[in-house]
């Protein structure tokens, strides 16, 4: 009786000691749980999550040998590796195996795969590894764990199954998170040399628009890839001015300080001609060319006008400023208004190809004759000037037919006062220039009653927008009308659009609504 | 949290003892793994680990142990280890590293069993 007590005794000590042993190895496994969780979790490189991760599950099984691999689905190509207690034997024929095609096999394999000796698949066993926990990390990506023969010799259980494919699934969650992580990085990365270039082409383009005049950069910004600079006429009134003597003065003084003079005295010259909406064409050492557009005949001119009267008060103001470390220095300026061809021209040679962007043909010319007419300090403007501008304008001398170099009829020619003080009219000019204008290609309709007209808007500012279209004579100055305006594939913009102005050049029209571009 | 790590070697007699205070994990792994491969660069043929008695070793850790043993394995060196609670005693004879290196009670019967 005490020999089967102490049988039974046994026995249940036996059952303890395996429970206890069973209990200790349920703890250890779920501290690895735990450690697994902490220390991946917060990784966010894949590499390094493999690594840590097979660290812990060799440690945790107990083998030599490890191996975690992320392949990307449907190529033979492993993505991140990492292995442990693989000699080099064994890395030879893990590049056999992947050579093989290994990876596409791991893309196929599914559940726990216990190999045994005789695993017919031959990759996984060529490498001496006894079980094999494929996971999914995402769409593209599938990873798997190999280990070896654990060092105790036993065989790989259900319970261990269990462990590793939720070890393998929190591999799978924290590569995800990794992922996701590295595809943020990239995008940033990408994102800050996005704004980085954008901010080299900001500079370049601050940098160009000082020799580039404003109509071309309106017109490439509006068209980058096919700028719209094809000649085409257009009314327009064109100024230049030039410094008086300025060969006697450069000979005179040395060369930085003549461009020191000519920077100065130009740069207040720009401040009048851009708050006028003039754009600086050309510059050549003494003098500007000026080119004033507008839907309104008469506004260009005045503009111009306004412009050449301000350049010359400048030039006092400056020369007043200046006394005693410079000489002063006199103006001659021109202005004339008309048709005249406005695009590129192409310049072609032998080493390259230049365009240059300007107003041709007998406006811009007479103006430029009409400049050199005058005294210095004085304005030269054309009859075709003058009766745009009404009496706007005081006249000092009617200088009567000019006959002007390459100019073939004799074109007549006034001396405008130079007053001290601007015309109230500037005021109002540099108040509409606030919206400024830019050349568009817009088709559009507008609609008269029931009855609508094509036709296309060939420049906009925000308010603003002049049209060209057949019906032009049914429309009235001051009435308004339904416009249409065709920019993208979608329904067209509706404005409801009042005349302003008729002219040659279009219908100038006003609106309450912001027009798209302008 | 995580307790400073302290690795140091010193002789004793034939035999190189490396005494580890700490935590024993992968991240902390590689001062282990230094200290190994400098004695055996120096030709130690016994090597005792000696651990303080509150070391913490989590799975990680005991994957670098298995690393430094399957070497030594090859390399034919003689390791002992000591110092270790009854708890990882049991956890180490789990994982099969006891087949490796033999557990001692004491630094100086580990020393006596070589």
């Amino acid at each position: 009786m005490r020999r089967e007590r102490l049988k039974h005794m046994k026995k249940r000590l036996r059952e303890a000691t395996r429970a206890q042993r069973e209990l200790e190895k349920r703890m250890f496994h779920l501290k690895t749980l735990y450690d697994v969780s902490r220390e991946i979790g917060s990784l966010i490189d894949t590499q390094a999550i493999i690594k840590n991760l097979l660290m812990m599950v060799v440690g945790t099984f107990g083998v030599e040998r490890g191996l975690i691999l992320i392949v990307e689905v449907g190529e033979n190509r492993i993505q991140t590796m990492t292995q442990r207690g693989f000699d080099d034997a064994a890395s030879a024929a893990l590049s056999q195996a992947v050579d093989a095609g290994f990876p596409t096999k791991v893309q196929g394999a599914t559940g726990t795969v216990v190999l045994s000796e005789s695993d017919d698949s031959g990759l996984l066993s060529s490498l001496n590894l006894r079980v094999w926990i494929p996971f999914d990390v995402n769409e593209r990506l599938r990873g798997g764990i190999g280990l070896g023969e654990k060092l105790t010799g036993d065989p790989y259980l259900p319970d261990d199954s269990e462990l590793l494919v939720t070890l393998a699934n929190q591999a799978a969650v924290a590569i995800q998170n990794a992922t996701a992580h590295e595809e943020v990085v990239r995008y940033a990365d990408e994102l800050a040399a996005s704004l980085r270039r954008i901010q080299i082409l900001e500079s370049v383009r601050a940098n160009l628009s000082k020799f580039v005049p404003k109509t071309v950069q309106a017109l490439i910004e509006e068209s980058p890839e096919a700028p719209l600079l094809d000649k085409r006429e257009a009314d327009l009134s064109v100024m230049f001015a030039d410094i008086t003597g300025y060969s006697r003065l450069s000979a005179k003084m040395d060369l930085e300080r003549v461009n020191q003079l000519v920077e100065v005295y130009f740069g207040a010259f720009l401040d009048e001609i851009l708050k006028l909406g003039g754009d600086v064409n050309e510059t050549a050492g003494d003098g500007l060319m000026v080119i004033f557009r507008d839907p309104d005949p008469r506004r260009h001119a005045t503009a111009a006008v306004l412009a050449a009267l301000g350049i010359q008060r400048r030039t006092r103001e400056t020369n007043a400023t200046l006394e005693g470390f410079f000489d002063p220095i006199t103006m001659h300026v021109g202005v004339n208004s008309g048709i005249a061809w406005v695009g590129a021209t192409k310049i072609e040679g032998t080493a390259g190809t230049r365009w240059t962007y300007t107003a041709s043909g007998p406006t811009t010319n007479i103006a430029a004759r009409l400049a050199a007419l005058g005294e210095g300090g004085s304005v030269v403007i054309s009859a075709e000037v003058r009766r745009r501008l009404g009496d706007e304008f005081a006249v000092e001398e009617d200088m009567g037919s000019q006959s002007l170099k390459n100019v073939s009829e004799p074109v007549r020619a006034y001396r405008l006062r130079v007053e001290e003080r601007e015309p109230a009219v500037a005021q109002v000019l540099v108040e509409s220039r606030r919206h400024p204008r830019r050349p568009v290609s817009w088709p559009i309709r507008v609609w008269i009653g029931e009855d609508s007209f094509d036709g296309h808007a060939v420049d906009s500012s925000i308010y603003g927008i002049c049209v060209v279209t057949v019906a032009k004579d049914l429309l009235k100055v001051g009435a308004s009308y339904r416009l249409e305006i065709f920019v993208g594939a979608d329904s067209p913009l509706q404005y409801t659009a009042e005349v302003r102005n008729l002219s040659d050049h279009g219908v100038g029209m006003k609106t309450k609504e912001p027009f798209p571009l302008g | 949290m995580a307790k400073a790590q302290e690795i140091s070697i010193r002789p004793k007699g034939d035999v190189s003892v490396i005494d580890i205070k700490g935590d024993v994990t992968a991240p902390t792994g590689q001062p282990i793994e230094d200290a190994y491969h400098q004695v055996t660069a120096a030709g130690a043929k016994k090597i005792l680990f000696a651990f303080a008695s509150d070391c913490y070793i989590n799975s990680g850790g005991i994957a670098i142990l298995i690393g430094i043993l399957s070497e030594s394995k090859k390399k034919e060196q003689a390791v002992r280890m000591t110092g270790l609670s009854a708890h990882f005693q049991k956890i180490f004879a789990m994982v099969g590293l006891t087949k490796y290196a033999q557990i001692r009670p004491s630094e100086e019967a580990a020393l006596a069993d070589f």
